[in-house]
């Protein structure tokens, strides 16, 4: 390979790397934007599992699909919040940070119930996490409205 | 009567198998997140693989040799093998999302992990590329693949708006909220998923597979000019699904699963046991079509004896690339990477890759040398020219968009 060949593959690899990798928070619009990401990814992952529940509910979608979508949901869900809680927030972030962590544990939660009750077919806990997830829904619509 | 049977089996292979893992989950990422506003891409996408697929498929059957077999003739070996290298890596990237596509579906019919399904389906693939003849494979994964007509049926039971899904589909807008980078990065993916370059290595060596000659011209424009634009409709019926049903409860496709809900909502379990079986055709067609592409592009540049046409042991070089091929797939989908983000990171990647594959496709058919009376027209090679510029665009601005958007965050 030539020389501006090297050049041209090697800032492709590096932008590759760059893209897929999680940035620190330089600053409080940085760190809140951050925070918008993730209760963005966080609410679908939930509005997800509501919709699914619904399905099952009414025996509009298998069990091993339901169950495999909200095992999914449950691994993402959780994957944001690691990733959010691992971001350095700037000084005077801090309880921003408290609220968004435990917004995004509080999706955790109520989408594995959702697996749970999902998982054993069980028709009471399966409404009582519809109930949960509508709850978190709403709490991550507000926190949303209220960064952005 | 054989004659129409045979126009009428080459079009519904043509839909079936238009849509692979690229096209499912893009679709149906962009319908979620941009409801119809980037459905002219679809068709943009369309119509320059009709001009291009029609170009290579008039090489085969003019010339009776695939056109990658004689883009190292004609364009010497050094351009021959960036073409090799850049168009093999980004097959090879889709046959590993096909792959992973049919672990998925299998996971999601039976909740058995996809890794446990991984070394199976590679090994099923593996053999059918194998054994079966290439008829059956185009054939039978093509028809298996109209399942996923089950999209535009579920969209016609959501009974929507039409007047207000055509008006977002022409009157294309940036929704609010998302940035203009982040648009025209989907919409470079949308293009790279409708112009993967293993479809034209697949239709033209698919050409000498099957011994066309002249006088299949009709036949080849009729699969190409009638059945890609109806194949293009099914990826326009399953971003037009998840617009509905996903977009308004603020829903991103991340998942194969999520891609399926919207037939579940319209048609219930039904609807979604057709969808898994589309889901299912339509990766392990593609898979097939993918690996086949490896083999055939390796085999052509190096001159090796390729095809199915021939008993594996006459080829068994092109046959030892694809079990090759099958195994690298396998043992990279075992890393535990996501096929979805391999699906989504390949389609950006053939948009990278297209000038390297459209451009030589062109030359070739042009050269009277090859072609005789049956060069390109005027309108294909205005076309052919307008689309290279599209493609130069698109791969020009793929990675730094990437780089730009976070991969389309």
């Amino acid at each position: 390979m030539t020389g501006p060949g090297r050049r041209v593959a090697g800032l492709s690899v590096t932008a590759l790397l760059l893209a897929s990798c999680v940035t620190p928070a330089t600053g409080h619009d940085s760190y809140s934007d951050k925070a918008v990401t993730s209760v963005r990814a966080a609410t679908s992952e939930v509005q997800t599992a509501r919709l699914v529940l619904q399905l099952l509910s009414r025996h509009r979608i298998f069990t091993p699909y339901a169950d495999e979508t909200l095992t999914a949901n449950e691994e993402a869900v959780g994957s944001i919040a690691t990733t959010f809680r691992s971001v350095q927030p700037p000084r005077g972030d801090d309880e921003l940070r408290d609220a968004i962590a435990g917004l995004l544990s509080d999706a955790e939660d109520a989408v594995g119930h959702a697996r749970i009750a999902a998982r054993r077919s069980d028709p009471v806990g399966t409404g009582d996490a519809a109930e949960e997830l509508r709850g978190v829904a709403g709490d991550l619509a507000r926190a949303e409205e209220r960064l952005s | 009567m054989k004659k129409y049977f045979a126009v009428a089996l080459g079009v519904l292979t043509a839909i079936g198998g238009f849509v692979d893992i690229g096209d499912l989950v893009t679709n149906a990422l962009v319908g979620a997140r941009f409801g119809l506003s980037l459905v002219w891409v679809v068709a943009v996408g369309v119509v320059g693989i009709c001009v291009f697929a029609e170009m290579s498929g008039r090489v085969a059957a003019v010339s009776g040799r695939a056109t990658f077999d004689l883009v190292r003739e004609r364009l010497g070996p050094r351009v021959g093998l960036a073409n090799l290298l850049a168009s093999m890596a980004v097959t090879l990237l889709t046959f590993v999302a096909e792959i992973g596509g049919v672990a998925l579906a299998l996971e999601l019919a039976s909740s058995v992990n996809e890794l446990l399904w991984v070394p199976l389906v590679a090994a099923a693939v593996w053999v059918v590329l194998w054994r079966a003849r290439f008829s059956l494979i185009e054939n039978v994964f093509g028809l298996m693949g109209l399942a996923l007509v089950v999209f535009a049926v579920a969209v016609w039971r959501l009974g929507p708006d039409y007047a207000a899904l055509w008006h977002e589909a022409t009157h294309p807008t940036k929704p609010a909220g998302e940035g203009l980078p982040t648009y025209a990065y989907y919409a470079v993916a949308l293009f790279g998923a409708a112009m993967t370059p293993y479809e034209v290595f697949f239709f033209s060596s698919g050409g000498v597979e099957e011994h066309w000659g002249t006088r299949d011209l009709a036949t080849m424009r009729a699969n190409v000019f009638v059945g890609f634009p109806l194949g293009g409709l099914l990826s326009v019926a399953i971003a037009a699904s998840t617009a509905l049903v996903l977009q308004p409860a603020g829903i991103e496709v991340d998942t194969l699963a999520q891609v399926g809900l919207p037939v579940a909502v319209a048609l219930g379990k039904l609807g979604l046991a057709v969808a898994l079986l589309g889901f299912f055709a339509a990766t392990y067609g593609a898979a097939c079509e993918t690996g086949l592409s490896v083999g055939y592009s390796i085999s052509q540049y190096f001159g090796w004896q390729w095809g199915k046409y021939v008993r594996p042991a006459q080829a068994s070089r092109f046959h030892a690339t694809l079990l090759l091929c099958s195994i690298v797939a396998a043992a990279l989908l075992l890393t535990t990477v996501d096929p979805i983000k391999v699906t989504e990171y390949s389609v950006v990647f053939s948009a990278v890759a297209l000038p390297l594959t459209y451009f030589p496709i062109l030359v070739v058919a042009n050269d009277p040398d090859y072609m005789g009376d049956r060069v390109n027209g005027r309108l294909a090679n205005g076309l052919g020219s307008l689309y290279l510029v599209i493609i130069l665009v698109a791969a020009v601005s793929a990675l730094p968009l990437m780089l730009v958007t976070k991969a389309g965050m």
